[in-house]
């Protein structure tokens, strides 16, 4: 199978109304490169379906505390977007999970021909927050279908209906669409929203691809809340949570995610 | 002549290939929000009205263009003036744009009000205007900045912000941006990010020039009653970029007014030492906007280095971008020494004491001035007033007796408290 079709593969199999399917992160470089990148195969082979491997950036706008602290790290430990390709390719050629490049566009801008060289390693999709479709006028967005690389959609709480119909329509070879939960930035919380199910509801009637939320999942049962109003659940702040406080990530990890990934 | 159309963004807010709206999706409608608002009020005769109002009776416009007679005689060429914008209340040109974006607020009904600060100035605006208006007012600023302009702190406390020190990144004006849209990002259904410079994504660059340029109209026809002549030299110096596009904009369109930019020059020229993103900065798109960044190879956000706090910063406004590749602002640089020996020079000769910002503009002016004729005039905006930098000033420029005071006062403070 070649990397390209990993993605729709694994979003094939997902239904609505199924359990989440769930989606994982984590920061190249941290908490160093080599780790990190063992930590994408600990993810794959305990239930991660899709895996969102984030370049650092010393700004990262979107971030909360617990990923903007993991980026400073990985910067400090000297880790590029050259080294960032080499990791996707190397993962991209040992395990079957699709994988996803998630960063911020400064970088993009400053690596020449970055689509193509992100789809040569085998990525499947970048999720770049800072820049969003009809809002600009770079090419990044041809740049990346013409490699048949796709850019996920970003969705919020306040999305009008207005752009939410303009979105779907600006990104129709998108193969999922991300639902962010909330008002606010990347960072595990104890509580979803209350207004959850309406609001991705009206990202079903507007969306024929499956949807995933993120921002603010740390525990079993906010997937379990999930079931029926989104197909994926994606986690990221709650693992580098836990990555910093435990002396045994790769086993930690691999428990939560076992846990988190079946009914 | 103000709204040329050469140098208006596009309909997405570019400025030729500057600017623009890189924001994550939960910031979009907010900044629709905005965008439609600021158009609205433009229009309306009311809020015209009420803006005046208060540039006239609580910022006190217009500030004064004053003739530096001794040091334009004692440089022995062109005549210098200065633009004291450091007469406006509250000591800065900041509150130009915070008087405007706090009606702006009202007019969408924003209770909360979040803004980033370097030199405090803004920040001290923002607060001021927070409690004249009603508001909720959070201020975000890189602690390196707030133990520096300490003072400016203790004024925006006093006045009922809440000031948060940023202990990310370099600690620096940056920093406190990104906090700040952070904050917004969170909060954006009740509040209002009153960003103050021209930068961040559009249309904000946009807003600021607009209530910033009445500080150019004003050089204008001061100049006009009192020489009849219009500059041949405005020199402003550059942060974000708002006090220069207020003193430049009115003269975009003039081509025989030469335009300057001081950006800073900090320790000197080596890379990592300075803050002149004209001066080894690179196209990026950062906090919202593209523009030339001060970024390592692989497009990494370089600290910097200045004496300024208020010039201290990575990025620099997207219009300014467009005036550099145009050729129509020329962009030059001022070290730390020289602002200092500037900010003396200008104290000594004519009374007048400047921030350590404005200072950078008065380095071009005295260059320039013994190079040029008599009959020449420069306009330098002197964009805020020198008491927020007592104790960079104390350090540098003092005799031990300020150090001696400092310790004596600390001593007795400790005391006083038990
Ligand atoms: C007095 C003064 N001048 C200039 C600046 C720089 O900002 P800008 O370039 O937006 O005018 C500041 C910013 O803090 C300031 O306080």
């Amino acid at each position: 199978m070649t990397t390209k079709s990993r993605l729709a593969k694994a979003l094939s199999t997902i239904k609505t109304g199924d359990y989440p399917a769930l989606m994982t992160h984590v920061v190249l470089g941290y908490p160093s490169l080599e780790k990190s990148i063992e930590l994408v195969q600990v993810m794959a082979e305990n239930g991660a379906s899709i895996i969102e491997l984030q370049i650092p950036f010393s700004d990262p706008m979107a971030d909360g505390p617990s990923i903007m602290g993991a980026c400073e790290h990985a910067l400090s430990e000297g880790v590029t977007p050259s080294d960032c390709l080499e990791a996707m390719a190397k993962l991209s050629s040992k395990i079957e999970t699709p994988l996803l490049f998630m960063s911020y566009y400064n970088l993009v801008l400053n690596q020449k021909g970055f689509a193509k060289a992100a789809s040569d390693t085998g990525c499947e999709g970048l999720i770049v927050p800072d820049i969003t479709p009809g809002e600009s006028k770079d090419s990044f967005f041809t740049e990346c279908d013409s490699e048949n690389l796709p850019v996920i959609p970003l969705v919020s709480p306040i999305t009008s209906e207005t752009r939410l119909k303009q979105i779907a329509n600006n990104s129709t070879s998108a193969p999922f669409v991300y639902c962010v939960s909330t008002t606010g930035t990347t960072g595990a919380r104890d509580k979803l929203p209350e207004e959850l199910p309406a609001y991705l509801n009206r990202v079903k009637e507007n969306f024929s691809v499956p949807r995933a939320l993120g921002f603010g999942i740390s525990e079993k049962k906010h997937i379990e809340q999930l079931q029926g109003n989104a197909e994926i659940a994606i986690v990221g702040s709650a693992v580098i949570n836990l990555i910093k406080e435990s002396s045994n990530p790769n086993t930690e990890v691999a428990n939560f995610i076992q846990k988190l990934s079946k009914k | 002549m103000a709204e040329s159309k050469k140098y208006q963004p596009d309909q997405y807010g570019y400025y030729g290939e500057y600017g623009g709206r890189y924001a994550p999706e939960v910031l979009i409608p907010a900044l629709e929000e905005l965008e439609e608002c600021f158009e609205s009020a433009k229009k309306d005769p009311e809020f015209i009205k009420e803006l005046k109002e208060a540039q006239k009776n609580y910022i006190g416009r217009p500030t004064p263009l004053c003739y530096l007679e001794n040091l334009s005689d004692k440089l022995g060429g062109a005549k210098i003036y200065l633009k004291n914008e450091g007469l406006a209340h509250t000591g800065a040109h900041k509150i130009n744009h915070c008087v405007g974006q706090i009606l702006l607020a009202k007019r969408m009904g924003k209770k909360r009000i979040v803004a980033e600060t370097g030199a405090g100035q803004h920040g001290l605006a923002t607060s001021s205007v927070c409690a004249r208006y009603g508001m909720d007012c959070h201020v975000y600023m890189g602690a390196r900045d707030a133990d520096r302009q300490r003072p400016n702190v203790f004024w925006m406390e006093t006045l009922g912000a809440e000031v948060i020190p940023v202990h990310h990144g370099g600690k620096r004006l940056k920093d406190a941006v990104n906090a700040a849209l952070k904050d917004w990002i969170t909060n954006v259904r009740d509040s209002h990010y009153l960003l103050g410079s021209c930068l961040g994504p559009h249309p904000f660059p946009e807003i600021n020039r607009y209530f910033q340029k009445v500080v150019g109209e004003e050089i204008k026809s001061q100049l006009v009653e009192q020489q009849r002549t219009l500059p041949d030299y405005v020199i402003a110096c550059v942060g974000g970029g708002s006090n220069a596009i207020g003193a430049f904009n009115e003269f975009l369109e003039e081509e025989s007014v030469q335009l300057i930019g001081v950006e800073a020059g900090g320790q000197g020229p080596e890379v990592g030492q300075h803050a002149a993103r004209f001066q080894g900065g690179r196209v990026g798109v950062v906090e919202g906007y593209k523009s030339y960044w001060l970024q390592d190879e692989h497009g990494q956000v370089q600290d910097t280095v200045s004496i300024s706090a208020g010039l201290d910063y990575a990025g620099i406004g997207p219009l300014h971008a467009f005036l550099h590749d145009q050729g129509r602002v020329k962009y030059t640089s001022a070290t730390d020494k020289e602002v200092l020996e500037a900010v003396k020079t200008l104290a000594e000769n004519e009374g007048i004491l400047s921030a350590l910002e404005s200072a950078h503009g008065l380095v071009e002016a005295i260059r320039l001035a013994p190079t040029l004729s008599k009959d020449k005039t420069i306009v330098v905006n002197l964009s805020g007033r020198g008491e927020k930098d007592l104790f960079i000033f104390g350090r540098h420029l003092s005799s031990s007796s300020f150090r001696e005071f400092i310790e004596r006062y600390a001593e007795e403070f400790k005391e006083s408290d038990n």
